[in-house]
């Protein structure tokens, strides 16, 4: 009977009687019709072959499980940015509907939807235990009054756009933290935020590693790569890269060259981790220290 | 690297008990994690093989890199509540090692044993109580589920581990197939 190993298929002869397990018989011997099928002669020759079939195989399962992952971190990428999109205008929104009723509070953004969200009214805030300089403000405004059903829907809205903000950084925690099993060595070259910016960027690890590295250089800055190809005005020097340190902390003259460079490295280490995955801290080291020595000498 | 009974139950349980394992083993081991016992196994077993099982991918990882450094450790990426999908790659062997934190613990080792394990094979299983019951005392889940095993095993032994694992019980049996 017909049976099936790594090898290819055997026949199996049953002889009834002590074992009448086919798969039980065909497994005691599977080295010797091996041996007889001529694929491992040597003893050993059959545990060095089985093993290597057993790691192709492992190893291209392994990024069959890594793409799923990467499609549900990439999912959370671009869901990150949309949140962050929606709550930036959205927040504008609120601001100026409640700038109406107390144009003079002037604080930072954040500082804002707290307060709109503790206290509302200009009212609550002059009977709250707020720094004396507001609550000055506050009696001194000259903005239009708000009902209390307004109030009522500007503190809700205030705390909506709160809680969206915690969600924003839920998942950005989310991706950071998974984000390095997909890809090892990208993440500890250029941090796990700029690499979710990329992948978010390409469409996820296979395009980013099959991308050639000027593609890398200019992505996030297509606006002005379309304009320097249609219209022929001097090119992008870097697009979302900038914002590794190596970049945006050095001058601004040796910023393509830095930019170029850096594209470079971040296109092999896609695809050591797209099409092996090990982690390379050797590479890394030699990429870090090549960066290291270019911001230094130009 | 020195083999730890802190974080390797094989290395409790060898301080426990004084097992023969001869150097031509052919092990089956289930749960094989990273492989960082699998690779202490691999050097008593020098003329053996370890058939390491583990369905995790970030795992596998690692014991794919080690298994290229180690002659003797076939790594497995496959459920081992499916034994049925890696006979093709897998001999009758004379030993299954079962470390793996499943409800359903026993179900496994008897599954595994009837394809794989050869008549006269050891089975050593380290049941982890506390996946299979949160609250019940370790003695009574490992009693109940000592009973659950095939009966064609006779048991030789059952351990506790601790003190290096809490709620763990490693059984020790035999394998009498017809």
């Amino acid at each position: 009977m017909r049976y099936e190993t790594w090898f290819g298929n055997i026949e199996v002869e049953l002889e009834g009687g002590e074992d009448k397990d086919l798969g039980r018989e065909a497994r005691r011997h599977y080295r010797d019709y091996a041996r007889e099928t001529g694929i491992a002669v040597k003893e050993k020759d059959y545990i060095e072959l089985l093993k290597e079939e057993c790691i192709s195989l492992a190893k291209a399962k392994i990024k069959l499980k890594a793409e799923e992952r990467e499609k549900s971190i990439e999912r959370a990428i671009t869901t990150m940015g949309e949140l962050g999109d929606a709550t930036n205008s959205l927040s504008e929104k609120l601001l100026d509907w409640y700038g109406e009723h107390f144009p003079e509070l002037r604080l930072r953004r954040e500082e804002t939807l707290e307060v709109i969200a503790k206290y509302g009214s200009r009212k609550r805030i002059i009977e709250s235990g707020l720094d004396e300089k507001i609550i000055k403000k506050a009696k001194e405004s000259d903005g239009i009054e708000l009902s209390g059903e307004e109030e009522k829907i500007l503190r809700r809205f205030s705390k909506s756009i709160k809680e969206m903000r915690e969600l924003e950084d839920e998942l950005e925690g989310y991706v950071e933290g998974n984000i390095e099993a997909i890809t090892p060595n990208l993440s500890s070259f250029i941090g796990p935020t700029l690499v979710a910016k990329l992948l978010s960027l390409s469409g996820g690890l296979k395009n980013l590693a099959f991308m050639p590295s000027s593609k890398i250089q200019v992505l996030g800055a297509e606006k002005a790569l379309f304009k320097h190809l249609s219209r022929g005005v001097p090119p992008p020097k870097h697009g979302v890269i900038f914002q590794h340190p190596a970049i945006h902390n050095s001058k601004r003259e040796i910023r393509g060259k830095l930019a170029r460079d850096l594209a470079a490295k971040i296109a092999i280490l896609a695809r050591v981790d797209y099409f092996s995955g090990e982690s390379r801290g050797d590479l890394i080291e030699e990429f870090k220290d090549e960066i290291k020595k270019k911001e230094k000498h130009k | 690297m020195r083999w730890n009974p802190q974080t390797s139950k094989f290395a409790a349980f060898l301080i426990k008990k004084d097992i023969d394992l001869r150097s031509n083993t052919k092990m089956l081991y289930l749960g094989a994690a990273s492989g960082s016992t699998a690779s202490h196994l691999s050097k008593i077993l020098a003329d053996g093989v370890i058939y390491a099982v583990e369905f995790s991918w970030k795992p596998m990882r690692k014991l794919v890199e080690l298994s290229k450094g180690e002659k003797n450790i076939i790594p497995l990426f496959f459920d081992a509540n499916r034994p049925e999908e890696y006979t093709p790659y897998v001999e009758m062997v004379d030993f299954i090692y079962q470390d793996i934190a499943q409800k359903n613990q026993v179900e496994i080792a008897n599954k595994n044993a009837e394809i794989f394990l050869a008549r006269g094979g050891v089975l050593l299983l380290m049941l982890k109580t506390r996946s299979i019951d949160a609250v019940e005392e370790t003695k009574k889940i490992a009693s109940a589920e000592i009973k659950r095993l095939d009966e064609k095993f006779n048991i030789i032994d059952v351990l506790k581990l601790d003190p290096f694992y809490k709620d763990h019980v490693a059984i020790l049996a035999n394998y009498d197939h017809p």
